[in-house]
This record gives structure tokens, C-alpha cells and sequence, in this order.
């Protein structure tokens, strides 16, 4: 489904990297579990080095830091995979949760893509 | 003393859980909360929707929860109710570890509760005839 991909993710391919940006403002219980099928499927079409653009984000919950947990798994070791730009009180739920202990954080895209120049 | 207070009723559709986040949100802008701040209680606000939905409820989206937000000098305090299935009180308190090296085991889902806990400077939970009441409490700084 087109419509829905473009709706909720806007892709970038630099080389060997995709950069998704999430479109919607919220990333919550109505659309995690579309967004995680559309990135999973990104990853099963050979996209391994992914950066997520959170820049459009105001609000996560833990159903779409749960997708981000499933793309993590999926990635690891496999590949390379980083969050970028995530606002203040994304950035909270992160710590809240420890969950930055397992993400690459970069405060912005260009960050994130020289983190995997540099690997 | 008791300020204001809001109630808004809800079917228990996914869809609604933004209105009454948006709602929460503004609400506390009258406290001057700060902007992080007020994120964590939506995001317990939606937390505590997301359980009732999906646990008290089962996926029903035709069931009813009561919301109400009552705002004093010092604090708020958000009342969740629901007439669906009741939270287990060990899950209640349940800690959220996982070890960041065991890949295979991170957990996906179940933080809502441990995100209201550690957000919220109090949190109780009770039984009042047939309703479930989930009672968190956010002081002012």
C-alpha cells in the first residue's frame, strides 16, 4: 500500500543508508504497528543501515518505543541502526526507560550518518 | 482546594486516546508544568488508556472509560476508570529490567505501568463496585 507508506514514512537513500523520517507528529497505539511492518519490511528488502529521522515527533508511547525495540533487534549485528533528532521529551522516555542505553541517539542526521562512515 | 476539574468520557477506541492526551496536555499548561514535564503525564495519561484498552478491555472498542482531571494549587490528579478486567496488583509495582546485551530477550512491549510509576509521585489503584480506578497524583515543583 503506497499510500499508507508515504503517509507515515518519507525514505532517503544515501548510498549503502536509508534515512526514514517518521511524518506523523504522535507515534502511539494508532499507528505503531503500521509503521514497524512498513520499516520491517524496508529491512527484509535489504535496507541493513538505517537512520530514523524523529524530527516530526511529539509524542512517542511505549507501543511505538516497542517498534523501535523490534527494528533494534532486527538490525543487530545485521546491520547499522540509529535515531535521530528526537525532541527533549522523546529524548525523557529514552532515559526513562534506559532504553538509550541500547540505541545510537544523534541529535542530528548528519551525526547519525557520519557515526557509520566512521564504523 | 480543588480548583478545576474536567471529566470527558470515552469509548475505548485507540482513535480517542490522542483527544484526551491533547487534553491533558493543555490542562496542564495552566499549572506551568514544564514542557518535558507535561509530556511525561500525557504520556501516563495514554499509558494508563493504552492498559485499559488493551487489557481491562480486550481489544473492545465499544467499552466505556471515564477520564476525570481535577487541578489544586499544588498538583493534579487524574482519575482513570473502567468496568473491564482488573490490573493484577503484583503488576502493579512490577520493575522494568532487562539486560541491554541479551538481543534476543529486550522487552517489546509492558512498560506502560513502570512509566506511570516512575513519572507520577503517587499512584493507587482501586476497586469501587464494578469500576476500576487508577488515581495518579503529579505535584507541582
Amino acid at each position: 500500500m503506497v499510500v499508507l507508506i508515504n503517509k507515515i514514512v518519507e525514505e532517503k537513500l544515501l548510498k549503502n543508508l536509508l534515512i526514514l523520517k517518521i511524518l506523523p507528529e504522535r507515534l502511539d497505539l494508532t499507528n505503531a504497528e503500521d509503521f514497524k511492518k512498513i520499516v520491517l519490511k524496508y529491512i527484509d528488502d535489504g535496507n541493513i543501515n538505517l537512520v530514523l529521522n524523529l524530527s516530526n515527533i511529539n509524542f512517542l508511547d511505549s507501543t511505538g518505543l516497542g517498534a523501535l525495540v523490534v527494528i533494534f533487534k532486527r538490525l543487530n549485528k545485521k546491520g547499522y541502526f540509529s535515531i535521530c533528532c528526537a525532541n527533549e521529551s522523546v529524548t525523557s522516555l529514552f532515559n526513562l526507560t534506559r532504553m538509550n542505553r541500547l540505541f545510537n541517539i544523534f541529535f542530528t542526521e548528519e551525526e547519525s550518518i557520519k557515526a557509520l562512515q566512521n564504523k | 482546594m480543588k480548583e478545576r476539574s474536567i471529566k470527558i468520557i470515552i469509548n475505548s477506541d485507540p482513535a480517542n486516546v490522542p483527544f484526551v492526551g491533547n487534553a491533558i496536555n493543555k490542562f496542564c499548561l495552566l499549572l506551568s508544568f514544564s514542557e518535558k514535564v507535561i509530556y511525561q503525564i500525557e504520556l501516563s495519561v495514554v499509558e494508563a488508556l493504552n492498559n485499559c484498552i488493551k487489557h481491562a478491555y480486550s481489544n473492545n472498542l465499544d467499552s466505556e472509560i471515564e477520564i476525570e482531571f481535577v487541578m489544586y494549587s499544588d498538583k493534579i490528579k487524574i482519575y482513570i476508570s473502567d468496568k473491564g478486567k482488573s490490573i493484577n496488583k503484583e503488576k502493579l509495582k512490577s520493575d522494568f529490567n532487562f539486560d541491554p546485551d541479551d538481543i534476543p530477550n529486550l522487552p517489546e512491549r509492558g512498560m506502560g505501568l513502570f512509566i506511570i510509576n516512575k513519572v507520577m509521585d503517587e499512584v493507587t489503584y482501586k476497586k469501587e463496585d464494578d469500576k476500576n480506578i487508577l488515581i495518579m497524583t503529579k505535584m507541582r515543583s
